[in-house]
């Protein structure tokens, strides 16, 4: 039997969000049943509160009459747009991984009814309240995409000056190598992008990405190895700051504060790894337009990680970070500048050609015996603990990894 | 240093041994109660839900306390004209749910119920230039995707219509340095996407882009104290994630490096004392394996 107390809790739940359209975090409280004369809702300072009992009813009533309109039920069919928009904001709440919920707003956006920086807005809500939901962040990917189309066609039709954030021209992508994308630092955004950009959805488009890292970091914070939060990012950085090096660099500065907080997240120092990676593809422009020098990069990285394996012992993520690092290191261009640098001291090195191959794996396998001598050393100090099994796993890796290059180069 | 284990502790009061018939009558109730909360909440994960409850029924060898034609009646309901099939009645298509429709259906030798051209077409309109493959028509693309194509064309018998060579491309391009695999290309290596990675592999016949000594290396630091499998460094075991793990261990003929022991406690234990339908997941894919690889 249908609940007849749905549509109000429905109506009181609109009426929360007309009385504050600033809401920014909201929560199921823990009463079970309802009391007399009391609404089940509790906005204060932008925080709403929804009682659990409460909570039940109204997310029952509001999937089944937005999926009863979904399938045409013919009962259903004289809802008012803006309704099953509300509808759908009842559901996703507290049903965030409703994908046909969020597929409605798409529908919505596609044809006007509803406001892509709204829904954006929205999203962001929902990621407080569930920070790992996967299909919450789908729909974000799916709202970007619009952006980054929108600016695409804006821009071939006028010829206007967002034509790169066709993601094709990395330099004129929303002149990012000119903006500071500093996790913590958006206000100063407005002023700093001006004049940049003419077009509307440009604009959009540039002051949502920066807003966006911000809603990826929240969500790292909420939910630790927050797998959905650190892949989201990544695909920001690709697709709508095209890995501009400006932001590159900005995002290894500001997440190493963040993972030296943060020891046990593997997805916050995966997420260095990547811009290692990006960065060692665009090494030569590096040098050239920073003066960075990638190799100096993961010797600094290799440094980092040492340190806090010595600080925080028993940590597998650490561990992980510093195989990646290592074998990072052994790649022949970091081994190349290694010899460049050092080709002086290293006398029976004379006469001969740096990059030859013999050398190069010559040395690879005394940094690797190097490595393990380390850590063998470590690992006595670790007294048998976590620590000493997590050392030895990673001697283990480094064995395997000499054999296989052993066996690649005869 | 006190740096706090992430693992589970059994306790010694813990079953011992499976109780199989508790986990059988608990799938066989669970779908009385429709009205529930609990089931509308649920509903994104209807199909799914089921093809996994039909199969762990099916290994208990209690198939036939299920209501066959219900079943079959509800999946052709859910088939929408572009051939895919949503998650349950009145939601969208997607290829999530519509791995699990053929999945059930293959399970009852009903294939015939439903529009298997469509199915076929709609699968193939979703593979991109790349490789990759889109879930739905809004364009979200996820090695998960990638398993779900082949995997649902395989049981169709209809493999070739895609264009393998490429989507084995994009899958291969998802590997990480640690021999293991994550949802795009960069993305940070997890055992979930591991399994649909490996199971794509398997059911192509491109498991030779493997290093299966260095993901099984990988796989097995998945493996704690306790017995019990995690995702990822640094995260809690549970039923699920110790599935993906050992089902990839198994298609790439690692399975006999891990401690077979302590899973099996682990295994018990938890599926009884937390959450009986995540046990089913485990049981389960073995079928998949069986049907798919």
């Amino acid at each position: 039997m249908a609940d007849s107390r749905g549509p109000r809790l429905l109506m009181d739940l609109n009426n929360s969000f007309k009385r504050d359209p600033f809401i920014d975090e909201y929560d199921v409280l823990p009463v079970l049943e309802p009391k007399h004369n009391k609404s089940p809702f509790i906005l204060e300072n932008h925080k709403l509160g929804v009682e659990a009992w409460a909570v039940k009813v109204l997310l029952k009533y509001s999937i089944n009459r937005l999926i009863g309109w979904r399938s045409r039920n013919p009962l259903e069919q004289f809802i008012d747009p803006l309704d099953i928009c509300n509808l759908s904001r009842a559901v996703l709440l507290f049903n965030p991984d409703n994908y046909t919920a969020w597929n409605i707003r798409k529908e919505f956006i596609e044809n006007g009814t509803l406001s892509l920086s709204d829904d954006l807005e929205f999203g962001a809500l929902v990621l407080s309240k569930h920070p790992k939901s996967p299909e919450t962040f789908i729909h974000r990917r799916w709202l970007f995409q619009q952006l980054l189309d929108h600016c695409l066609s804006s821009s071939s039709g006028s010829n206007a000056s967002c034509s790169g954030a066709a993601a094709s021209n990395e330099e004129a992508l929303v002149n990012m190598e000119a903006i500071d994308v500093d996790i913590g630092a958006h206000q100063e955004l407005g002023v700093r992008l001006n004049g940049a950009f003419s077009l509307e959805s440009s604009r959009l488009l540039k002051n949502q990405t920066v807003r966006e890292l911000q809603v990826c970091t929240q969500a790292a914070e909420r939910y630790q190895c927050n797998y959905h939060a650190w892949s989201h990012r990544i695909w920001i950085i690709k697709h709508c700051l095209n890995c501009s090096l400006q932001v590159l660099v900005e995002e290894l500065e500001t997440t190493k504060k963040w993972t030296s907080n943060h020891i046990s997240d593997h997805s916050g120092f995966h997420f260095r790894q990547f811009l290692l990676r990006e960065l060692q593809n665009k090494r030569s422009r590096l040098q050239a337009s920073h003066s960075i020098d990638c190799t100096s990069l993961i010797l600094a990285e290799m440094e980092i990680v040492t340190d806090l394996i010595k600080c925080y012992p028993d940590h597998e993520t650490l561990w992980y970070h510093r195989r990646y690092v290592f074998q990072e290191l052994l790649k022949q261009e970091h081994i190349e500048e290694g010899i460049k640098w050092q080709k002086t001291k290293l006398s029976n090195l004379e006469g001969t050609r740096f990059s030859s191959e013999a050398i190069i794996s010559d040395l690879c396998s005394q940094i690797i015996s190097q490595e393990v001598f380390l850590v063998e050393s470590r690992k006595k100090n670790a007294c048998k603990g976590l620590d000493y099994a997590l050392a030895k796993n990673y001697v283990h890796w480094l064995q395997s990894l000499l054999r296989e290059r052993t066996r690649k180069s005869p | 240093m006190g740096t706090p284990i992430k693992d589970v502790v059994i306790p010694s009061t813990a079953p011992k041994s499976l109780m199989l018939q508790k986990h059988a009558d608990y799938i066989a109730s669970y779908g009385e109660k429709k009205d529930d909360y609990e089931y509308v909440m649920t509903e994104f994960l209807r199909m799914n839900g089921m093809y996994w409850g039909l199969t762990g029924m099916a290994l208990a060898g209690q198939r036939d306390r299920m209501d066959r034609s219900e079943v079959i009646c509800f999946v052709k309901s859910c088939q929408h004209e572009c051939g895919g099939f949503s998650c349950s009645i009145g939601h969208d298509p997607h290829l999530l749910s519509t791995l699990s429709a053929v999945q059930i259906l293959t399970l009852y030798d009903a294939l015939d119920a439903v529009d298997t051209e469509a199915i076929v077409k709609w699968v193939k309109s979703l593979q991109q230039p790349d490789g990759s493959f889109y879930g739905d028509r809004w364009g979200e693309v996820d090695t998960r995707f990638s398993f779900c194509a082949v995997a649902c064309l395989t049981l169709l018998h209809r493999l070739e219509e895609l264009d393998i060579e490429k989507a084995v491309e994009f899958v291969v391009s998802c590997m990480n340095f640690d021999g293991a695999f994550g949802c795009r290309p960069g993305s940070e290596s997890h055992s979930g996407q591991v399994y649909c990675c490996v199971g794509m592999l398997s059911v192509t016949g491109h498991l030779h882009h493997i290093n299966a000594d260095q993901l099984g290396w990988w796989l097995c630091e998945r493996q704690l104290a306790s017995g019990g499998l995690n995702g990822r460094p640094e995260k809690l075991p549970d039923v699920c994630y110790s599935w993906w793990v050992l089902a990839s261990l198994k298609i790439i003929d690692r399975l006999h490096w891990v401690d077979k022991i302590e899973i099996v406690v682990v295994v018990v234990v938890v599926v009884v004392v937390v959450v009986v339908v995540v046990f089913v997941v485990v049981v389960v894919a073995a079928v998949v394996v069986a049907t798919v690889a």
